[in-house]
């Protein structure tokens, strides 16, 4: 009897705990059953997640290796959090790794009722709505790296930290028009770039040391502006025309604290975009261009000559505008392989009289839509190097080889 | 009265005489619809009430659809919207509705007709896991508007959704919907006839496309090109389907264009004709419309099956 026992006692042990959850599916008490947080694990509610890691190798000649060109790299790994707040707020966040840093690199919250049904508020920190590759992600570039001109004028990224007001309406049927408006604390410069003028490391101009300055006023915010207008001229392309303002102010002591003077910073873009893409095979093509046009303060201060004696102290400031632009072209095979080019020429934004320029091909193959490698070889001329505070121009040509993988939540916006 | 004052009351007259007419004439219903299947069923239910827009052309790869201002506009404007569901619009239409911010259209409000509803789902996958293919359907096959008897509960669903948001409209919804789903019964029974003697023929396709077509006429899939959905097959895959092509004695290789050198490879090396099918009616031509459309499915299968495979 004593083996029976055992079995019954373990019987009853094991279904004790079913029977109370079944009376709890039937339970007609409201709190009991239906209803009601059973763990305070509960995972329901989480935000979607997506991953993207991004590797490149590059090869170049002996120039480029100088440049930091060569090896293989960790460009990043980003991870993504998007979820709604409730029924009128929705909240991303993307946090990036490399080798070295981890960073926060957008975090922001998104109201989508207060105004009109075709607007919405950003507020925290992600990129500026400028023109069209500068807000986007380097993962989902169609080129290796930001165009030269970008890394040159903006450092890649735009980004800041603020409040940016977007909306849309409809001109037709075919046709819409779209605008935003920021205003930020500073407009601070941040891309992840492999090779051209912000290659070889982060560039983060919010990191950099700030200097004491004066009290803040209330001019002294960078704004953000873009317009720009979409036509569907056939049934298969979309022609987009747009234009962008950044303009951030900045208020610096110059000899003394006395001296206030006015540093300021900005940049116009005007971009065009033509897609034409054949749906039922994936296959067309798409044109961009974007011209810059860079203006930007430097002060410095003169000793006068006389080290140590402040009185003689002049505090310089000079002013240069400096302009370039990007062209690229790819033609889409289908849906899985893409080839194309880009050409950047820019003038120096510290000196408008040096000039640089670099071509590239570039070819893609989507194994299928998470996962990507990309084959790109890419011509420097007179590009910047700076070496102990020694600039030099050099010339190289560099061969990559990216890749580039995909996980969890993603969809296909329009392209504004 | 002078000849001036006359002639601008009569000027006014005029101007003003069609403006009763429109004031007192009711805008018919906007109804945006993901394909050309649907815009078609929601006309033939909704006659002179609604004004359709379909945002694709039949033609278009339901994957790959560019969000653009001609898509965003039509949602933007819509009283209703109509889709596939089963994730065959995922990698696009949430965008859309997300930027349209449309709330007469929002998923679970009565302007929102998903017309899988009451569909019961083929080709679930056992696991959830991408290893199992880039492109799975969590929710199973999406293509059920290839079957002209779960056609019929796309039009329920259809008289259904525009009845529950127009009440006022409701019985002229139902009696149109009647005179159509009789139209399509007719039809249904017309194809079961004629591929009765096909019933167990084999036939070949490249993504999982076919399957609710196929129970419906007693066809049987024998393999597909694509072994992973989303995954390009390699030589030896197309080896591997050549062979069981050629083992079962199949007829019929069904393909998209974009498919079709992939099955021209596998129909050089056994007894098997290629049709080229589209997965939607069109918004033009021979195509345009829901039974013309399926009429075109079923006729190629009728001349290209084999009945001595039966």
């Amino acid at each position: 009897m004593k083996p029976l026992s055992l079995v019954l006692a373990l019987l009853i042990c094991i279904g004790a705990p079913l029977t109370s959850l079944q009376a709890q599916d039937g339970s007609s008490r409201i709190g009991l059953g239906d209803y009601g947080q059973t763990t305070v694990l509960d995972n329901r509610f989480n935000p979607a997640i997506s991953f993207i890691g991004d590797m490149v190798a590059t090869w170049s000649d002996d120039e480029g290796i100088e440049a930091g060109a060569d090896g293989f790299k960790l460009r990043g790994a980003e991870i993504g959090l998007f979820g709604a707040v409730d029924n009128a707020y929705e909240f991303h966040g993307i946090i990036f790794f490399d080798d070295e840093d981890v960073e926060l690199e957008e975090a922001y919250v998104m109201a989508t009722d207060w105004l009109t049904p075709t607007s919405h508020i950003k507020a925290g920190r992600f990129n500026m709505d400028f023109g069209k590759l500068s807000p986007i992600h380097d993962a989902e570039l169609p080129m290796m790296d930001k165009p030269s001109v970008l890394q040159e004028y903006i450092g890649g990224t735009l980004k800041g930290t603020g409040a940016e007001l977007h909306w849309w309406s409809p001109l037709g049927d075919t046709s819409l028009l779209r605008g935003s408006i920021g205003i930020f604390q500073s407009a601070d410069s941040d891309a992840h770039v492999i090779l051209g003028p912000g290659g070889g490391h982060h560039h983060h101009e919010d990191e950099e040391e700030e200097e004491e300055g004066p009290l803040r006023e209330a001019g002294d915010f960078a704004i953000n502006a873009r317009l720009s207008t979409l036509f569907d001229v056939t049934d298969s392309a979309t022609l987009q025309l747009g234009g962008s303002l950044m303009t951030a102010p900045e208020r610096v002591f110059g000899v003394d604290e006395d001296d206030i003077q006015d540093i300021n910073r900005s940049v116009m873009g005007l971009d065009l975009t033509y897609v034409d893409m054949d749906e039922s095979n994936g296959s067309g093509f798409r044109f961009q261009a974007e011209a810059l046009m860079n203006d930007q303060d430097e002060g410095e201060l003169d000793d006068g000559g006389t080290a140590g004696d402040p009185s003689d102290d002049i505090f310089n400031v000079t002013n240069t505008e400096a302009s370039g632009f990007y062209v690229m072209a790819e033609r889409v095979m289908d849906s899985n392989n893409t080839i194309g080019f880009s050409f950047n020429q820019y003038e120096h934004a510290e000196d408008s009289a040096e000039e640089s320029s670099d071509f590239g091909v570039f070819y893609t193959k989507k194994l299928n839509e998470f996962n990507r490698l990309r084959f790109e070889v890419r011509s420097f001329k007179d590009l910047v190097l700076e070496e102990e505070g020694v600039e030099e121009l050099v010339d190289f040509t560099a061969v990559s080889l990216q890749w580039t993988v995909q996980l969890g939540s993603h969809g296909h916006g329009l392209e504004w | 009265m002078s000849r001036i004052s006359n002639g601008v009351l009569a000027i006014l007259i005029l101007f003003l005489l069609p403006w009763p007419g429109q004031i007192f004439a009711e805008d018919p219903i906007r109804v945006v619809t993901t394909t050309p299947d649907l815009a078609d069923i929601v006309r033939q239910v909704g006659g002179d009430r609604v004004s359709v827009i379909s945002l694709t052309n039949g033609s278009e790869d339901l994957h790959n659809i560019r969000p653009r201002p001609r898509l965003l506009n039509a949602v933007f404007k819509a009283d209703m919207l109509v889709q596939i569901g089963l994730d065959m619009e995922h990698a696009w239409l949430p965008q859309l509705l997300n930027a349209a911010r449309n709330d007469r259209i929002r998923p679970g409000t009565p302007g929102f007709i998903n017309c899988s509803a009451g569909i019961q789902p083929l080709d679930i996958p056992a696991a959830t896991t991408r290893k199992d293919g880039p492109d799975l359907h969590l929710k199973g096959n999406p293509h059920y508007n290839l079957s002209p008897v779960r056609g019929r509960q796309i039009v329920a669903n259809i008289i259904e959704g525009l009845s529950n948001k127009y009440p006022q409209y409701s019985e002229e919804f139902k009696k149109r919907g009647a005179e159509y789903l009789q139209q399509l019964d007719q039809k249904i029974s017309d194809w079961k006839t004629r591929l009765a003697p096909f019933k167990g023929a084999g036939f070949i396709e490249y993504h999982p496309t076919w399957s609710y077509f196929a129970k419906d006429f007693d066809l049987q899939i024998v393999d597909r090109i694509e072994a992973k959905a989303g995954v390009t097959p390699h030589a030896t895959r197309l080896a591997e389907v050549t062979e069981k092509a050629q083992q079962n004695n199949v007829g019929l290789i069904i393909v998209r264009p974009v498919n079709q050198d992939l099955a021209r490879k596998i129909a050089a090396n056994c007894d098997a004709k290629i049709a080229i099918l589209p997965h939607h009616s069109s918004v033009k031509g021979n195509l345009k419309g829901y039974i013309p459309f399926m009429e075109h499915i079923v006729s190629t299968f009728e001349k290209n099956l084999k009945v001595e495979q039966r």
